[in-house]
């Protein structure tokens, strides 16, 4: 290193208060409701290469620590003094991993020189396309996905590109969001320059040089110190999002995660194929994506809180994305909702090393927080369109204590939208909101119990859109004895005389009078319930979380008027039970994977592998539906889905054409 | 702002209650004259020392008690009793559908602690102590579900069964329409008269019902504390048979009286760092100096604050612990960054300072006391910036101890030399604070370098200079005692009240409405003046607007103008210095009305110092500089005069703070107490 310790923890801290005045001036001047109110955002400073070395530390989105703009940086030819460049194409340069995500950079020169970069982005409410906020499982491919803007300058010294801007104005439904928005963004990244110009002449430019190169050793110093102290060795862990498409098959996402040393493999291979539906998390098959490592980056964290958070700590690892897969899609795949498909990465993330170290990890946090929108008219008959809020859940049980109620672990960066703004903003009424009453797994520690929202809708035609609807069907797995959450649910009318139930539906048409109930899954819990303290156990039923009902069966503790009936509790428990797995995965995996065991997933990753990208989903569904059916019931399982895959080749030959 | 108005008696007393010392203040509002006294603080009567002090400084003055005019008091009970969650039992009536909105919070978790294992920090009322009421008001403040009596005597009797000793009301919209509120305020007082009620409206009327929930339940946690401490201050005060009026500093910087303290203490909660700015204003005004950043260090905290023509701006985004408590507060910035805070070496082998704190006890090593963690003090020592005899050589520094400190925690694991090790801690101390100082100015756009520091606090005048150098300020301004300006501050402030109107749902209210809304905010500030008994002529209000672009989501604070045009455009001229751009197209929206009250508290003069004599040193010590030792001449602040000048290398030294002076500096003792530190010129390579 060529900066001593002591000036490098200056610079760290300058350029650290850089971008949280970056962060400081988007959040105040930002237009859109993502910004505003759940912080869904990002800024930070960038080596001339394009690797993240700062981010804020108290605002914004926390995915986003080992963000890579170098593709997107080299695809534009040269930088001026005053250029601005943007993009929100997921398929040119890597940054953008949507499209309502609108990325933007500034070289920074001092005495002529190029130091570094500053570079933010911000979810904008809408960006166009098939659907309004743009996003929707539904849609197939990137084109119904709005206006995609491939890295070009916004600002060309200073001046406004104005042919973009008007490009943009007409694609979009609410151009003067996207403009105010823009603004924001363009506000920051002036800040953040005058930042560095700050610490520069501070600092003098080939010192500031170094520390940034330091600064990315020290962090990677720090989290080759963490994976030296994992056991060496293979570990596999697969998790599941619910449906790959409306009403289809689950989502599977495998993990092998290989330690060697102070060296990490994560190889995503076993995973799904690349979907016709926006579930593809667009990686470009870059093999420190952030998409991929975002739960590497919490699980070291979480083993290390002094580490220090730049793109430096994610050369310990490497991830392997086979092309054409959902996590490295290739075009025309949608991409939209690739932050639920990012979501089971975490919770895979923290399964596989929950066994590598399984008495340090927590069990599964309350993955698939669900972003309610709303699209409807106001009393004058004027259109409305806002984020009403996440719904989602609380954190996993741990060895120490309880998870966290409601909020906590890996999707906790964004806010919630208080009541009163929503019902002063939005034409609903708000029947509820609160903690879903035994969501929480039940455990030694409780998992976090599970927020719900319920509301009632006020005009015609009300289109409520539900991003990121998932785990109603698949659980949020308990450890080491602990029970896993509750799942999510949506339904229309839950007290009506018609309940409807809407499960992982993503967009509603409501009429007046509807009412919407919406409950986040609740997380798993953490070693044996029926070890837990009786006390704790009558705590959480007086507050509302757990049921007596519940209290009996997952805890085995008898209550009489919220009162421990001490000899009640010792008879239940006294009753002896099987010994646990090391997952409680839910009745909903379970039962899955009787049929959909690591053996058959292991043939099906193979026989995928084989065939040509484009026919690889309706390929993964036909067999889906043909073992459903009993297709060749009578074989093993390998030999079985051989056999139905044989019969596909001689329907469709063209399927065993060329794979890519 | 100040009157002509002379009261009948003359005598101001101010009582700033420390850990350790209590420190009184008298000072005859007529002539200026002033004394003070100093009692070792009584933690388990806070009233006993305030009493004895009280007593001690008109003997010292020679005066009678009947002479005194007013009794000024910054206190930290509330905010105590917050941040160690020691307040009353207490319950919250909610709407029914809403109970865990407390629990739930905003959702999100602080960056810092991301985690999967991240603590939330349990709730001042658990959920079980909920209870929910059966009734609904809309946005617009109609009413949707009539309050249900048996819904609300179920959860009176509910309140009476927990035996609680508080309960706050917290119903949505209330801020629109108070009236559900009111009524269940009413029957809790009328069904629990010896039970702390606070309905969420009477202290924080404004939309978002998390955080005024908590507003609510911290200022019912910490009422019946508060009104008992009042309570015994007002009796101690009346033994003494004084009935002068008993003011209380707020987190505004101003003043109220101890009825409006009593209904709501939580007012005071964010009030510790508040009275230091106001006499630092004051100190700055006799001095000529209206615009000034101040930088207040203690032994764990360092409260960064700027002030543009005297004017003292306010937030309300200020936090008690882990609480948002958006009352209005002095605008400033905290960090961990104070003389006690411990420097330590991290695993990975980085030097960090703060913000763990040696505390008083055991103190810094150089203290004697058993310390044996290296601090920011005792890198000061290490320096020679501290002579090694305090107060007056009451107290002397164990200096080897400051060494040894050094060179176990930073200077041997860092393999430096023990003066780059103490020379490093304290780069990180100031590197944090010049961060802070260009929060609170740069980002709001403001040039540091268009204002003068004033550093104060036990350990702010030994910073001073290395700030001012940091951040290219020419001018530091150190108090007459930068360690003791609590008091000052408490005899310069006004009293204050805000009263705010939300206007949430009106997108484009008429000038008749807004007008008609200030009149309403008028009405209330006209009760406050007579409840505190301002007289007409010391009377003052502002209307302020908060405003913003339509969509946006944070406002800013304008004076009104007069209409919405004249506002509006004031604040796109504020949105341009602030952020560099406005948005000429976009709509504007009027979020918020205010209206600042003012009552003038008569009769403040500074101290004249008499002429200097020329400064002479009392001695010299030798202090390790950057460019190498050199010997300062130590100068004793007593001995100072009005326009006595000294140049550095020098170290200033009076009982409540020592004041370092680097080469490079030129002082000079101002006729109104303080010591201007100025940079000599060098050629403005220090722009």
């Amino acid at each position: 290193m060529k900066t001593d310790r002591l000036s490098l923890q200056i610079l760290a801290d300058y350029a650290a208060a850089a971008a949280e005045a970056m962060a400081y001036t988007l959040m105040r001047t930002a237009h859109s409701t993502f910004v505003k109110e759940t912080e869904d955002f990002s800024c930070g400073l960038l080596t001339p290469d394009g690797v993240t070395f700062a981010s804020p530390k108290t605002l914004g989105a926390t995915w986003y620590i080992g963000l890579d703009y170098g593709p997107a940086i080299r695809l534009i030819e040269d930088y001026r003094e005053g250029d601005v460049c943007i993009t929100n194409d997921p398929y040119s340069g890597s940054v953008a991993t949507h499209t309502p995500d609108i990325h933007i950079w500034k070289p920074v020169f001092v005495e002529g020189q190029l130091v570094c970069f500053v570079a933010g982005h911000i979810h904008n409410t809408d960006m166009g396309g098939a659907v309004p906020a743009t996003l929707s499982r539904t849609l197939t491919e990137i084109q119904q996905e709005g206006l995609r803007i491939p890295p070009c300058k916004l600002l060309r010294e200073g001046v406004f590109n104005e042919e973009l801007l008007r490009l943009m104005a007409v694609n979009v439904r609410l151009p003067e969001q996207n403009w105010g928005d823009l603004n924001a963004q363009i506000a920051s990244l002036a800040v953040g320059e005058r930042k560095v110009k700050e610490i520069v002449a501070r600092f003098g430019l080939q010192a500031f040089r170094d520390g940034i190169a330091d600064l990315l050793d020290y962090a990677e110093a720090q989290a080759r110190r963490i994976v030296a102290a994992i056991p060496d060795g293979d570990y596999e862990h697969s998790e599941f999002a619910d449906e790959d498409s409306e009403g289809g098959p689950p989502c599977r996402i495998h993990i092998t995660l290989r330690v060697r040393g102070d060296e990490l493999v994560l190889d995503y291979t076993g995973s799904d194929p690349q979907l016709v539906s926006s579930l593809n998390m667009p990686t470009g098959g870059r093999e420190r994506h952030v998409l991929v490592m975002v739960g590497l980056g919490y699980v070291l964290y979480s083993l290390d809180r002094s580490l220090t958070l730049n793109a430096g700590l994610l050369r310990v690892a490497t991830a392997v994305l086979p092309v054409g897969t959902v996590v490295n899609p290739l075009p025309p795949a949608a991409v939209g909702m690739r932050s639920l498909t990012c979501s089971v990465t975490q919770v895979a993330t923290l399964g596989v090393f929950a066994k590598a170290l399984p008495e340090r990890m927590p069990a599964s946090p309350a993955a698939g927080m669900t972003i309610m929108n709303v699209r409807t008219m106001d009393r004058r008959g004027r259109p409305i369109m806002a984020s009403i809020g996440p719904v989602g859940g609380g954190a996993g049980g741990e060895p120490a204590h309880d998870g966290m109620d409601g909020c906590g672990a890996n999707s906790s960066f964004l806010k919630n939208t208080p009541v009163e703004i929503n019902e002063a903003e939005v034409n609903v009424l708000f029947n509820g909101y609160g903690l879903a009453r035994d969501s929480g797994g039940p455990g030694l520690r409780r998992g976090g119990a599970a927020v719900f929202m319920e509301f009632s809708v006020s005009a015609p035609q009300t289109m409520i859109t539900a991003r990121n609807r998932d785990r109603t069907r698949f659980g949020c797995w308990g450890l080491r004895g602990g029970g896993a959450g509750a799942n999510s649910r949506f339904t229309r009318n839950p007290d009506g005389v018609a309940p409807e139930e809407l499960g992982n539906r993503d967009v509603v048409l409501c009429q007046p009078g509807d009412v919407i109930r919406v409950t986040g899954p609740g997380a798993g819990g953490w070693g044996d319930a029926f070890a837990r303290d009786p006390a704790l156990v009558a705590r959480d039923v007086a507050a509302g979380l757990v049921s007596e009902a519940q209290a009996e069966m997952g805890y085995g503790v008898v209550l009489r008027d919220g009162i421990v009936d001490a000899q009640a509790t010792a008879g239940l428990r006294a009753v002896p039970r099987t010994a646990a797995a090391l997952f409680d995965y839910g009745p909903g995996r379970a039962a899955f994977e009787v049929v959909w065991s690591a053996e058959r997933y292991a043939v099906l990753t193979r026989l995928l592998a084989g065939t040509a990208v484009t026919w690889r989903h309706w390929v993964k569904k036909a067999i889906f539906t043909a073992v459903e059916a009993g297709e060749h019931g009578g074989a093993s399982p390998g030999a079985q889905l051989e056999a139905i895959f044989a019969d596909l080749i001689r329907r469709f030959p063209q399927l065993g054409g060329v794979a890519e | 702002m100040s009157s002509t108005e002379t009261l009948p008696r003359d005598l101001l007393v101010a009582v700033d209650i420390g850990g350790t010392f209590t420190d009184i203040t008298l000072q005859d509002a007529a002539t200026g004259e002033a004394w003070t006294a100093k009692t070792p603080s009584t933690p388990a009567d806070p009233s006993q020392a305030f009493l004895t002090g009280v007593k001690l400084v008109l003997d010292t003055a020679g005066r009678a008690a009947d002479g005194i005019g007013r009794v000024l008091h910054g206190t930290t009970v509330a905010t105590n009793l917050i941040l160690e969650g020691k307040g009353a039992t207490t319950a919250l009536i909610t709407t029914a559908g809403f109970r865990h909105v407390l629990e739930i919070g905003r959702q999100d978790i602080p960056r810092s602690a991301n985690l999967y294992s991240w603590i939330k920090p349990a709730r001042p009322v658990p959920p079980a102590h909920v209870f929910e009421v059966a009734e609904r008001i809309a946005a617009d403040g109609s009413v949707l579900v009539a309050l249900d009596e048996d819904s609300l005597q179920r959860a009176i009797a509910a309140c009476r069964a927990i035996g609680v000793q508080a309960v706050a009301v917290c119903l949505l919209h209330a801020f629109t329409n108070p009236a559900h509120e009111q009524r269940v305020a009413a029957a809790l007082r009328a069904a629990l008269p010896d039970i702390a009620v606070t309905a969420s409206t009477e202290v924080l009327p404004v939309v978002r019902e998390y955080e005024r929930s908590l507003a609510a339940i911290l200022n019912a946690q910490v009422m019946p504390a508060v009104s008992t401490y009042v309570g015994r201050l007002e009796a101690r005060l009346a033994e003494e048979k004084i009935a002068a009026p008993l003011l209380l500093m707020k987190s505004n910087g101003g003043v109220a009286g101890a009825a409006a303290i009593r209904r709501a203490p939580a007012v005071t909660a964010l009030s510790g760092p508040a009275a230091g700015v106001v006499g630092a204003r004051a100190i700055a005004a006799a001095a000529g100096f209206p615009d000034i950043i101040t930088v207040d260090i203690g032994g764990t905290s360092a409260d960064i604050c700027l002030m543009k023509s005297g004017e003292i701006s306010l937030t309300q985004k200020g936090k008690v612990g882990d609480w948002p408590l958006p009352l209005p507060m002095v605008d400033m910035v905290t960090i961990g960054a104070g003389g006690g805070s411990l420097a330590r070496v991290t695993p990975a082998g980085a030097l960090a300072v703060g913000p763990q704190s040696a505390g008083a006890t055991p103190g810094p090593a150089c203290y004697g006391r058993g310390g044996r963690q290296a601090t920011v003090t005792d890198a000061h020592v290490v320096l020679g910036h501290l002579p090694p005899s305090l107060l007056g050589g009451r107290m002397q520094l164990d200096v080897a101890a400051a060494a040894q400190a050094l060179e176990e925690n930073a200077a041997t694991p860092l393999g430096l030399s023990l003066e780059a090790a103490a020379r490093g801690i304290l780069a990180i101390a100031d590197s944090n604070m010049v961060g802070a100082v260009r929060v609170v100015s740069v980002e709001r756009g403001h040039d540091p370098r268009d204002f003068a520091l004033v550093p104060f606090g036990g350990a702010g005048p030994l910073h001073g200079c290395a700030l001012a150098d940091l951040l290219g300020i020419r001018t530091v301004l150190v108090p007459s005692s930068p360690g003791v300006l609590c008091a000052q501050g408490l005899l310069a402030a006004d009293l204050k009240a805000e009263f705010s109107r939300s206007l949430h749902n009106a997108a484009a209210p008429a000038l008749e409405a807004i007008d008609a809304a200030y009149a309403g905010l008028e009405a209330e500030a006209l009760a406050w003046f007579a409840e505190e008994e301002v007289p007409d002529a010391a009377r003052a209000t502002r209307r302020m607007a908060l405003l913003r672009y339509a969509g946006q989501g944070g406002e800013l604070a304008v004076a009104w103008a007069g209409d919405m045009p004249a506002t509006a455009s004031g604040f796109a001229a504020q949105h341009r210095a602030l952020y560099g751009f406005d948005l000429p197209d976009a709509a504007v929206e009027l979020v918020t009305l205010r209206l600042e009250a003012t009552g003038a508290l008569a009769g403040r003069i500074t101290t004249t110092l008499p002429e200097g004599k020329g400064a002479q040193p009392v001695g010299q010590h030798a202090v390790r500089f950057p460019d190498g030792e050199q010997q300062a001449a130590l100068y004793d602040r007593t001995t100072l005069g009005a326009g006595d000048r000294f140049a550095g290398p020098a170290i200033v030294t009076q009982l409540d703070a020592t004041t370092l002076v680097p080469p490079g500096w030129m002082g000079e003792m101002h006729g109104s107490g303080a010591l201007i530190l100025r940079r000599k010129p060098t050629g403005g390579e220090d722009r």
